[in-house]
C-alpha cells in the first residue's frame, strides 16, 4: 500500500509530506489541497503507465504544465515521491520535473525507482560536452549482483519506467507498475455516466463516465465478481434483478433489469443519479483487484441517501481489512467523519492561502461534541 | 421460529467496533439481513477508550424515538462494558438514565413488549471472547479479569469478534442458555429473547 507521498512546488503543495494508512479520511475546508493530492496521484499514474485503454504514453508536457508550479515559489523544479509497501519490501519512486517556462516544454530531470534501497531504474541529466544536457538512463537487474543496462541518449520527455516491459530479470520493476495500475482514483459524476460502450476498458475514468466500458471488461474478465456485485445490488436497489450489456450495432448498451413492479429494463443513464452512484461505488469494491489495491474516492457520499452511507462504508472497511487493500476518501459528510475521523482522519489546512499542511486528527476527549460538529464550529484545532 | 421477512430491523448502540461486529454477526447467524442491522454510530469514533458515558447519553434518546414508532418492526440492542462495576450496577445506570424514578427504585423501565435488549459484558467484551473460545477447552474464565490483548490489530480484533459470535450462535446457545456458566453472557442470552427472533 501507499505509505508516504511527498510533493514540492505543485500548486498549493510545497514541501508537502504525508504518511497514510490502510483506511484514510481526508478532511479540511474547501481549497485546502485534498483533491490536489488525488490529482498528483492521478498524474503520476498516467505518467508511469500511460493510458492503457488508448495505448497512449504521456509526455511530460501532456501532464505537467508550468501553471501548476506553486505561484509564490521561484524554483522551476517540481518534485514527487511515492513510498509504496508491497512485494515484500518498500518501493521508492522519485520524479523531478524541470519547467522551462515559455522557452521549451518541461522535461524530466530525474526519475528513479528503488526497492528496499536497491536501484531498479534511474534516469538523470548529464551536462553534455557542448553545454547541451543529455538524458542518461540505467535499468538494473532484479539481482543486484548482475550488471545493469545503460540506456544512452534516453529521451527525458517521457517516463522511462513506462517503456519497460516485463522480462524475467525485471519483475520487481514490473510489479511496481502493476501496483500503480491498481490505484483507482475517482470522483463519480453520475451526470456523464454513459450507457454505451464501444470497447472494453480495464479501469474506470476519473469521473467514471466510462462505467459501461469498464463493465464490459469486467463481465468478460471477472464474471465471479460481477455475480457477487449483482447479488449485492439486488439487496440495495429495490426491484433490481441484473445487468444486460447487449450489442446494438457497433456499441454495447448497458441496462439494468428490474422485476418490480413489472419486468422492465432501463439504460444506465435512465436510472436516478443516486442509483448510478450506488452501482459505481459497489462496483469499485466488488470488482476491484483482489489485493494490493488503493481506492481513492472524492466525496463518495454525494448523491447517496443517508441510510446508504453506513453500509457502503462498512463494506469498504471490511474490504480493506480482509484484502490488505487501502482506501483514501475525501468527505465533508458527518456520517463518514464521525465514523472514521478519530481513527483515520487527516486534517488539511492552509493558513492565509499558503502551503498545505496536514496532521492526524486526534480527538481524545471522551465526552463533548462529535468530530463533525467540532469541524462545523471550526474547533477541530486551536490555532 | 420467526420467518426471515418478519425479523425486525435492529439498531445497535455500543461502545466500539468489536462490540458492533460481534452483535451484527450474531444477528446474521439468527437470520437477519446485514442491511437491516444499523449501527447507531458512536459520534466520537472508534478510538475513545471509555465510551460508557456516551452510551448512557444516547440510550434514553434512542428509546424515546423507538417508543414513538414501536408500531414498526424495529428493535434495539445496547451493549455497555461493566468494566470495574458489576452487571447490576451498569443496568441500574441505564435504567436511571431512561427513567430516573424507576431506576432509583431498582425497576427496569423497559416494557415487556419492547424489543430492547441490553448486553453488559463483565468485565468487558474480551471476557466473552475468552469464554466463548475456551468453552470446549475447559479453561476457567473470570469476570473480573481483563483479557484484552492490546497487541491485536484491528483486523484480528474484528475476526475474533465475528468468530466468537458464530460459535455463540451456532454452538453454545443451541445447547441451552442455562449451560452458559459466565453470568453476564447468560444474562445477555436471556435478554435476546426480548427481540423475538
Amino acid at each position: 500500500m501507499l505509505k508516504r507521498i511527498y510533493v514540492n512546488n505543485f500548486r498549493c503543495l510545497v514541501n508537502f509530506e504525508m504518511t497514510v494508512d490502510s483506511l484514510n479520511l481526508f478532511l479540511g475546508s474547501n481549497g485546502s489541497g485534498k483533491t490536489t493530492v488525488f490529482e498528483v496521484l492521478r498524474k503520476l499514474q498516467k505518467f508511469i503507465l500511460g493510458d492503457q485503454a488508448f495505448q497512449q504514453d504521456y509526455k511530460v508536457s501532456d501532464l505537467f504544465a508550468s501553471k501548476d508550479l506553486t505561484r509564490w515559489q521561484k524554483s522551476n523544479i517540481q518534485k514527487f515521491e511515492l513510498d509504496i509497501e508491497g512485494n515484500g519490501g518498500i518501493y521508492k519512486y522519485t520524479l523531478e520535473i524541470e519547467h522551462q517556462r515559455d522557452y521549451a516544454p518541461p522535461r524530466m530531470r530525474l526519475e528513479s525507482l528503488t526497492f528496499d534501497g536497491q536501484p531498479l531504474f534511474n534516469f538523470w541529466v548529464d551536462p553534455g560536452d557542448i553545454g547541451i544536457t543529455v538524458g542518461q538512463a540505467r535499468l538494473y537487474n532484479d539481482d543486484p549482483n548482475r550488471e545493469s543496462v545503460y540506456l544512452p541518449f534516453f529521451d527525458g520527455s517521457r517516463s522511462g519506467i513506462s517503456f519497460i516491459y516485463e522480462r524475467p530479470y525485471n519483475l520487481k520493476l514490473t510489479w511496481f507498475k502493476k501496483r500503480i495500475s491498481n490505484f483507482f482514483i475517482v470522483e463519480i459524476n453520475p451526470y456523464i455516466m454513459e450507457s454505451e460502450s464501444l470497447k472494453e476498458e480495464s479501469s474506470p475514468n476519473w469521473d467514471m463516465s466510462n462505467y459501461a466500458a469498464w463493465y464490459s471488461y469486467l463481465s468478460q474478465e471477472s464474471q465471479g465478481k460481477i455475480f457477487k456485485l449483482t447479488l449485492e445490488l439486488q439487496k440495495i436497489i429495490p426491484g433490481f434483478d441484473s445487468f444486460q450489456n447487449s450489442k446494438s450495432g457497433d456499441v454495447r448498451v448497458l441496462s439494468a433489469s428490474f422485476t418490480r413492479p413489472s419486468k422492465a429494463a432501463y439504460r444506465l443513464n435512465e436510472l436516478s443519479h443516486g442509483q448510478r452512484v450506488l452501482i459505481a461505488l459497489y462496483t469499485l469494491i466488488y470488482c476491484s483487484p483482489d489485493e494490493d489495491f488503493t481506492l481513492c474516492i472524492d466525496e463518495p457520499e454525494n448523491f447517496l441517501a443517508l441510510p446508504e452511507i453506513q453500509p457502503w462504508l462498512r463494506r469498504v472497511m471490511d474490504y480493506c481489512l480482509e484484502n490488505e487493500a487501502q482506501a483514501m476518501l475525501i468527505s465533508h459528510h458527518p456520517s463518514l467523519i464521525n465514523y472514521l475521523a478519530s481513527n483515520s482522519g487527516y486534517w488539511f489546512e492552509r493558513e492565509d492561502n499558503e502551503a498545505v499542511r496536514v496532521r492526524r486528527i486526534t480527538d481524545t476527549v471522551e465526552e463533548g461534541l462529535s468530530v463533525a460538529k467540532l469541524i462545523e464550529l471550526g474547533w477541530i484545532y486551536d490555532e | 421460529m420467526t420467518s426471515r421477512d418478519d425479523l425486525p430491523e435492529v439498531t445497535i448502540l455500543c461502545e466500539d467496533i468489536d462490540q458492533e461486529r460481534f452483535i451484527r454477526e450474531y444477528l446474521i447467524c439468527c437470520g437477519l439481513d446485514d442491511r437491516k442491522i444499523r449501527d447507531f454510530n458512536n459520534p466520537k469514533g472508534k478510538t475513545i477508550k471509555n465510551n460508557n458515558a456516551l452510551i448512557l447519553k444516547h440510550y434514553p434518546e434512542l428509546i424515546k424515538s423507538y417508543r414513538s414508532r414501536k408500531y414498526r418492526n424495529i428493535a434495539v440492542v445496547v451493549m455497555i462494558d461493566a468494566d470495574e462495576d458489576s452487571l447490576e450496577e451498569r443496568m441500574r445506570c441505564l435504567n436511571i438514565a431512561l427513567d430516573e424514578t424507576a431506576g432509583n427504585l431498582n425497576k427496569d423501565p423497559r416494557l415487556s413488549d419492547e424489543k430492547v435488549a441490553i448486553f453488559v459484558p463483565a468485565r468487558n467484551i474480551e471476557t466473552w471472547f475468552y469464554y466463548i473460545n475456551s468453552d470446549r477447552s475447559g479453561q476457567e474464565c473470570h469476570e473480573l479479569t481483563d483479557y484484552k490483548d492490546k497487541t491485536m490489530t484491528a483486523k484480528e480484533r474484528i475476526e475474533l469478534a465475528k468468530k466468537s459470535a458464530r460459535i455463540l450462535a451456532l454452538e453454545i446457545c443451541p445447547q441451552g442458555v442455562d449451560r452458559i456458566s459466565l453470568p453476564s453472557l447468560r444474562y445477555a442470552c436471556r435478554e435476546l429473547q426480548r427481540l423475538k427472533l
